[in-house]
């Protein structure tokens, strides 16, 4: 018998974690095309996802001729770094972020 | 209706009460200030939610360790019921309403996302702002998220986990000897090692959790 096994929802905070890997590991300056394949989302939730990520000075939204670029701020990489101790707090007290 | 005598509870009792609270409010305000060099770091709401709480406890914490050192330095016995109409009731008052506010937030922390918004006023009533009815209500609440911290080391199996799961355990404890506070002064103290010993839990799981 094939079991289902649904998988498991990305919280808010990991799919922020994953857009900021993404960048950081193409050097920290990204196109947004490749942004959307890396974290796996849907290109409506990535444009939202991008803008909260702007608001709050994670990253940057740079215009190179016709095209766009994304890339990782000082305060973006303080995220990264301190993503992982944020987990474990959250963990610990089994509550989802 | 059983009517219950009130118990002297010896002066000394209350130093001891004092370092407790006071060690509690302490490890209370650790935990709300790495909570919020976590929300600074990331702006997420969650980490507000918790710095909220343990400011609550905090300061709910520094306030019954005021009024118990006030009461040690009274430098005499007294009934532990006629205590709460002094100064002390006023401390007493807001150590219900934070700690209160505290477990309704910690709570709603492990309710389902779909019930946060809409239960949240459903805890509000204020009617247990009374020695036994916040003991009461407050192991009710502390049950439900040791409940919750038990099925989430069940589920990871840490280290974190199970500190946390022993701190709710020792905090739950600790009300349900408050409780029974007025059949032997004695548990009082067990109260208050109980209490000691769900923060030093927490703080054991901070210190791991903020090392790396």
């Amino acid at each position: 018998m094939i079991e289902h096994v649904r998988p498991e929802r990305r919280s808010k905070a990991s799919i922020l974690q994953d857009i900021l890997r993404a960048i950081h590991n193409k050097g920290g300056r990204s196109r947004p095309t490749h942004i959307l394949y890396a974290a796996n989302l849907s290109h409506d939730r990535l444009k939202k996802y991008l803008e909260s990520l702007v608001a709050n000075g994670f990253i940057t939204k740079q215009q190179d001729g016709e095209q766009t670029f994304y890339e990782i701020t000082q305060r973006g990489l303080e995220f990264l770094s301190g993503f992982n101790k944020m987990k474990r707090f959250f963990d610990a007290f089994g509550v989802e972020i | 209706m059983m009517v219950y005598e009130a118990l002297l509870i010896p002066v000394w009792f209350y130093s001891y009460s004092t370092a407790v609270y006071a060690a509690t409010a302490l490890i209370s305000f650790m935990i709300s200030y790495f909570s919020f060099r976590l929300y600074k770091m990331s702006s997420l709401n969650m980490n507000l939610m918790m710095m909220l709480i343990f400011v609550f406890m905090g300061v709910a914490s520094s306030v019954l360790a005021t009024t118990s050192y006030y009461t040690y330095m009274s430098n005499k016995s007294f009934k532990l019921y006629e205590n709460l109409y002094g100064v002390v009731n006023y401390g007493f008052i807001v150590y219900y309403t934070l700690s209160l506010a505290a477990y309704i937030l910690l709570t709603v922390m492990y309710l389902p996302r779909s019930f946060r918004d809409r239960l949240f006023a459903a805890y509000m009533p204020l009617w247990y702002l009374d020695f036994t009815e916040f003991h009461i209500v407050s192991a009710i609440l502390v049950g439900y998220i040791t409940l919750m911290n038990f099925a989430n080391f069940m589920k990871k199996r840490k280290i974190d986990s199970l500190l946390v799961l022993i701190a709710f355990a020792m905090i739950e404890l600790s009300h349900v000897m408050m409780m029974l506070t007025q059949f032997d002064a004695v548990l009082y103290l067990v109260a208050h090692a109980f209490l000691a010993a769900g923060f030093t839990s927490l703080l054991a799981m901070l210190i791991r959790v903020s090392r790396k």
